[in-house]
């Protein structure tokens, strides 16, 4: 029997030879993406970490079994009600976004996995697209056994097909990232920097909270996903390693893109998740030092292995790591019901810890908070809407996102006149990438867009019911009806 | 009426205020104050800025002319 390593280049390299379609023909620069070099040069395509589909299909297998066991335990046991209704909040809010993002960057990687232009780059991602297609499955059947104790959990399938607002923004994001970028954009901008870059952050940081406040399913889940994240993460690297060699300004832009908008993602999903839904007892470091450890060392670091610079926003972006997840997160929490998910408010040690390890930005987003809760002692408690705003708010034509760009004494939103029509920006990288692009930007309407055209109701109720899909008991409430032992109430309860 | 971008010094996002023709400026930033009242407690006293410059606060939109969705910022005054 030969040695693995005798046939294993063989293998990942075994290729047709057509005799009547040229290169050209079989990979057309339309779905393949432009290519830099001659179609030789993609033959040196060389993934770090090699494997066969039996391979794969044994340690795939293995991890399914872990999976199970965990799920059988959680279900038996029924340990979500046990959990805090803060924490459950992230849960809701990373089940509804994953699952069908996931599904669609199966479609991207099958994509890459017909037009990469090197078999072992197709074999590779037809095995992320497996990875991918696990992705989906795991957490709609997780999530899917939780519907029956909270509705909330619904928007696990639910989310990406209503028009909610978040989920104008995540499309906006995942469609342009996963559905429609060639073999080579998709490489670069999902394989290196978002899954390299920040699923990091996401699953290795995230899954240690999940451990501290004892959710074994969603620890299981997100570092299940993250061990997939790893392999096929590499087939980013491998395609950059090539297209650097002839056009490093186009690898440089796709780098400075998608890196700000997987920030505005990740800002959200993650920073919530870390600095408000994890109880304050059990987060083991902030979202910016997190972001400080698995971002702005190991991504830099990666950036200079392949000879690319840090974004040229990257003072715009290291002031958003201060200021801006906790100005959407106080901005949602008084538009809470437009969200799938409830929200707490920070309480005397959450914030002394915030203050602790915000001493920038702390002091400004303070004030909001203790507006906030003056507003909810002088409230009924469980009267929500007693303290919830009804005004339309602003969104980036960009990123879709309210505009919290800035500080609370200066916000970056931008508004440009492009003949007769007016564009918002929440922020200059926004307003570059957009117009860098115009094209393909410009058809989309954001909300206030919809509601000024008369597409979408301007009526809140209106807007929550019929247009965003949400009944009373899926949308977001105060986890606790404004009833925290720490406010000052003056009036009594209902 | 025209709808305008505000942002109220303190505030942690951007809201609609519409503005009708016969409003007053001073009208104009009370109603972004009452937008953002959950946030940030009114101001007694203001100013309305618009392109860089403070703004009359007794005169009336329509005699001010705001173009669609122009970004006006109200500020403390101390």
């Amino acid at each position: 029997m030969l040695e693995r390593n005798s046939w294993i280049n063989l293998l990942r390299k075994l290729d047709w030879q057509t005799l009547d379609r040229s290169a050209d023909a079989l990979f057309p620069d339309v779905v393949s993406g432009k290519s830099p070099c001659p179609i030789a040069d993609w033959h040196q395509w060389d993934e770090p970490y090699k494997t066969t589909f039996f391979e794969y299909v044994k340690g795939q297998h293995k991890k399914e079994d872990e999976v199970e066991a965990v799920f059988e335990s959680v279900t038996r046991l029924h340990s979500s009600e046990q959990l805090s209704s803060q924490w459950l909040s992230a849960a809701k809010l990373h089940g509804a976004l994953l699952p069908l993002a996931e599904f669609a960057a199966v479609v991207g990687n099958l994509r890459a996995a017909r037009f990469g232009r090197d078999t072992a780059w197709r074999n590779m991602a037809l095995l992320g697209a497996l990875d991918e297609l696990r992705h989906t499955q795991i957490p709609l059947r997780l999530n899917h056994a939780l519907v029956k104790h909270d509705s909330q959990f619904d928007w696990t399938q639910k989310f990406y097909r209503t028009n909610n607002w978040i989920a104008i923004a995540a499309r906006h994001f995942f469609d342009e990232l996963l559905l429609t970028s060639n073999p080579i954009e998709f490489a670069i901008a999902t394989n290196f920097v978002f899954e390299t870059g920040f699923t990091n952050l996401q699953f290795i940081g995230l899954s240690a909270f999940a451990s501290a406040v004892g959710d074994p399913m969603f620890e299981e889940m997100i570092t299940s996903i993250q061990t997939d994240e790893a392999r096929h993460s590499q087939i980013g690297g491998a395609v950059l390693d090539i297209v650097q060699k002839s056009d490093p300004a186009y690898v440089q832009a796709m780098v400075d893109k998608w890196f700000w908008r997987s920030w505005r993602l990740f800002s959200i999903a993650t920073g919530f998740a870390m600095d408000y839904f994890t109880p304050v007892e059990k987060r083991t470091a902030s979202f910016k030092e997190f972001m400080e450890e698995w971002i702005i060392d190991q991504f830099l670091s990666m950036l200079a292995v392949y000879k690319l610079e840090k974004p040229w926003y990257w003072n715009i972006f290291l002031q958003e790591l201060e200021y801006y997840h906790h100005m959407v997160y106080a901005s949602a929490y008084t538009y809470r019901a437009t969200a799938w998910f409830d929200f707490v408010v920070p309480g005397p040690s959450d914030q002394a810890w915030l203050a602790q390890k915000y001493p920038e930005s702390w002091p400004s987003v303070k004030p909001v908070w203790d507006t906030i809760i003056r507003t909810w002692e002088n409230t009924e408690v469980g009267f929500e809407f007693g303290v919830h705003g009804s005004a339309i708010i602003g969104f980036c034509h960009l990123c879709q996102v309210v505009l919290c760009g800035g500080t609370p004494q200066h916000n970056s939103a931008i508004v440009e006149r492009d003949g007769p029509v007016t564009r918002i920006f929440c922020s200059t990288p926004c307003q570059a990438i957009f117009n860098a692009d115009k094209g393909r930007y410009a058809v989309h309407k954001d909300l206030v867009t919809r509601v000024l055209v008369g597409e979408a109701p301007g009526n809140l109720m209106a807007m929550l019911q019929q247009y965003m899909g949400l009944s009373y008991d899926e949308w977001g409430k105060d986890c606790v009806g404004g009833d925290y032992p720490w406010m000052k109430r003056r009036t009594t309860e209902l | 009426m025209i709808p305008l971008l505000g942002f109220l010094e303190g505030d942690t996002l951007g809201v609609l205020v519409f503005a009708q023709e016969s409003d007053t400026i001073d009208q104009v930033g009370r109603k972004l104050m009452q937008a953002a009242r959950m946030r940030v407690e009114p101001f007694a006293r203001f100013e309305l800025i618009h392109q860089g410059e403070p703004v009359n606060l007794s005169n009336t939109v329509e005699i001010y002319g705001f173009g669609l969705l122009d970004r006006i910022d109200v500020r403390h005054v101390r």
